[in-house]
């Protein structure tokens, strides 16, 4: 039997980071879209962006699932008791689901808005609208997307307070199978 | 600024200035020639949970043929190109210009057109005519305040409500207002 690898794989890693300073820049867009006091051509501006850079997140995550399934998991650190592993395997699969659910939310919303403006990929695609034109279904996935985004970036920051403890009070490396250029002293 | 902001700013010279070569028939009135980079056509637009439009139309011509002893033999034309509208930002401008509000590709133009001129008061008379948007024609009444900047020389400040549901612009429809306040402020000069 093969033995599961020491590290993420090389491609994982680098969509891991991708995705998370890209994720960022997504939920401060959106943050600025909805907060901010604009006028209207740079909210509508923020608006597209956080849309397009939004549903681009859904191409990252499926890019994500591929690395993930292409190559085994590293091996939990020998130390973790069993009620961590099920912790961390079920933050784990949270944030997956959210990473999925939030950007097919914030879709549905756009898609079924009174207001006709769909997804834009700068100019060069159009992402067709998936639902059809409903005024309460689309203010109720606005809700859903703003709730499922505030989870998840609560969870993404213990997600990394976690790693941080485990790198530096657990002392288990758990955090160098995810660091870039931690290769060489963990394979 | 791009190329193709430039040809915004510079193609009202143009249409303006081939739209009045022949213009002024034989009658007592006088053809005025509008100055395009003294004329802004303005729009706002209110929304809920959006901040208020505003934005201009950059191209357009307009023909004015004024009688001041009887304004109500006054006339004026305007066509406005639906494409040139401007927001300030140019993917809000390509919304806008698409087929669920301006369709700009089926409707070029909008085009209001006087019938009737009825005087207010010594500086300002109501324009009413008929207004087309979206291929579809309806009555529309124009408040101008005119002014006389000099024998040669008038200024114009109009306002006009458009309810854009009458004519068949329901997009977006009621988180964005169907109230269209129109403004135009323009200068014109005689001959």
């Amino acid at each position: 039997m093969k033995r599961p690898p020491a590290r993420w794989s090389d491609g994982l890693i680098a969509l891991h980071w991708l995705s998370a300073a890209w994720l960022a820049l997504v939920f401060a867009l959106g943050l600025a879209a909805t907060a901010a006091d604009l006028d209207a051509a740079r909210k509508f501006d923020l608006y597209q962006t956080h849309k397009a850079l939004g549903w681009l997140t859904l191409v990252l995550l499926a890019a994500r699932l591929a690395a993930r399934a292409a190559r085994a998991a590293p091996k939990p650190a020998p130390s973790w008791s069993r009620a961590t592993r099920w912790a961390s395997g079920s933050i784990h699969a949270a944030l997956y689901a959210l990473l999925a659910a939030v950007p097919l939310i914030g879709w549905l919303r756009v898609s079924s808005a009174i207001v006709p403006i769909p997804v834009s990929l700068f100019g060069l695609a159009t992402i067709p609208n998936i639902a059809p034109v409903d005024g309460a279904f689309s203010e109720r996935m606005a809700l859903a997307h703003k709730l499922g985004a505030w989870t998840l970036a609560a969870l993404a920051i213990f997600h990394a307070a976690a790693a941080l403890k485990h790198q530096f009070v657990d002392r288990d490396a758990i955090l160098s199978r995810m660091w870039p250029w931690a290769g060489d002293r963990t394979s | 600024m791009t190329a193709i902001s430039a040809g915004v700013v510079f193609a009202p010279l143009l249409l303006a200035s081939a739209a009045f070569g022949g213009d002024g028939g034989a009658d007592e009135r006088a053809a005025w020639r509008i100055e395009p980079a003294r004329t802004h056509i303005g729009f706002v637009v209110d929304a809920v949970g959006f901040p208020r439009t505003r934005g201009e139309f950059h191209v357009f011509n307009g023909r004015l043929s004024l009688d001041f002893d009887r304004p109500a033999a006054s006339r004026v034309a305007f066509t406005v190109r639906a494409d040139s509208i401007e927001v300030g930002s140019s993917s809000f401008n390509d919304t806008l210009r698409g087929s669920n509000f301006l369709d700009a590709q089926h409707f070029p133009d909008i085009h209001f057109e006087s019938t009737r001129v009825e005087k207010r008061d010594e500086s300002t008379v109501d324009l009413i005519g008929d207004l087309t948007l979206l291929g579809v024609t309806r009555p529309l009444t124009v408040e101008v305040e005119v002014k006389r900047l000099g024998a040669a020389r008038i200024s114009f400040v109009a306002h006009a409500h458009i309810d854009r549901l009458a004519y068949g612009m329901n997009s977006g429809f009621p988180i964005i207002s169907r109230d269209v306040e129109l403004t135009v402020s323009s200068e014109a000069l005689a001959g």
